[in-house]
């Protein structure tokens, strides 16, 4: 927590414009790194709007030809080497002093926006993508689509899909990164394998995109899709990784 | 032996078959309980903590989530996630863009 303040501080100390309303705002594609955005590479080539694209999901939609602006949230230092190469970026007051080095060396025009302490500030979840949605309204965003948030690695029917955690799933449409808190999480018919991070960014926005479908609009797959066609999930299995920070519940004396 | 019985009250009584439907178990004086499966449809507890979801299995997800690092935890977020849908409805409303 020390390193967020410290981050916000230094992020104030620059002088960056803080992103705000503005009332005609163009339709926004927000974009992550779901094996379904690449079915929609063209869809967002020929996007008459804004895009944002999450992290790393910036430089892969810049190696198409589709020019984005880069946000993010993370505090991590690894975020500097997901920024290069943007002229655009929409960053949280938060993010490493790294990243906002590497924009302002690039000469890139860079808004910031705190993320909310108490009820002040973007509401948020436990992922980039879940900050999108106040972020988005608050800018006057008001038509908003999200491609590629399957907040899943890999699918398929329930009786045909047991444990899979001993297998290595491609955890995006460009890249595969070690996840080893996975889960299975069962719903709509089909299983799922993810981790518990994008089950519950799943289930953010699930619950945003089913209370606000005037404003946002959802075109990933995956098991955002099915949680937000079934209220009804259960998780089966969970990966050893994972299982080792699960407590036996005390029986009462 | 089987048969329906009403208001009929014994303190030892030896079930090893069958379905308990409608009826609180446990409802005055808690004692132990084993289970292979379990499935709640409502709120879940444990120790004093309730989960808001309805699935029992999100508390095992919430509980290693925060134990994992992640900081937050399922019933946490949807209590976010309520507070990022009413700050969208005020930013709309005040943009005149939803009835009050």
């Amino acid at each position: 927590m020390d390193t967020m303040y410290r981050n916000v501080a230094l992020c104030k100390a620059r002088g960056l414009p803080v992103a705000g309303w503005q009332s005609d705002r163009p339709i926004l594609a927000v974009v992550g790194g779901g094996k379904s955005a690449a079915q929609n590479i063209e869809v967002l080539k020929n996007w008459k709007g804004d895009i944002w694209a999450c992290g790393s999901v910036y430089q892969w939609l810049e190696s198409l030809g589709i020019l984005s602006t880069v946000f993010c949230v993370d505090p991590q230092p690894c975020l500097a080497g997901m920024v290069k190469g943007a002229s655009k970026a929409l960053l949280a007051s938060n993010c490493d002093p790294s990243a906002f080095d590497v924009l302002k060396e690039a000469g890139a025009y860079v808004e910031t926006f705190d993320l909310a302490n108490e009820n002040v500030g973007v509401h948020h979840g436990p992922t980039t993508a879940s900050a999108a949605f106040d972020l988005s309204v608050k800018m006057g965003y008001l038509d908003v689509t999200f491609f590629g948030f399957d907040s899943s690695y890999d699918e398929g029917p329930v009786e045909e899909m047991p444990e899979r955690f001993n297998v290595s799933p491609r955890t995006h449409a460009f890249k595969t990164e070690p996840e080893p808190n996975m889960v299975r999480i069962v719903t709509n018919g089909k299983a799922f394998i993810t981790s518990a991070e994008f089950f519950m960014q799943a289930q953010w926005m699930a619950e945003l995109f089913k209370t606000l479908p005037s404003v946002f609009k959802n075109r990933s797959g995956g098991l955002l899709a099915a949680m937000i066609a079934d209220d009804d999930y259960d998780c089966t299995h969970i990966s050893t990784k994972l299982a080792e920070h699960v407590q036996p519940i005390q029986e009462a004396a | 032996m089987a048969g329906n019985f009403v208001g009929v009250a014994t303190d030892e009584p030896d079930i090893n078959g069958g379905t308990i439907d409608n009826a609180v178990i446990g409802g005055t004086t808690a004692a132990a309980g084993t289970f292979t499966t379990l499935t709640a449809t409502g709120k879940f507890g444990a120790n004093g903590k309730t989960a808001v979801s309805a699935a029992a299995t999100v508390a095992i997800i919430s509980t290693v989530a925060q134990n994992s690092g992640f900081g937050f935890s399922t019933s946490a977020q949807l209590i976010a996630a309520q507070a990022a849908i009413n700050s969208i409805l005020a930013c709309l409303k005040n943009a005149g863009l939803m009835a009050e």
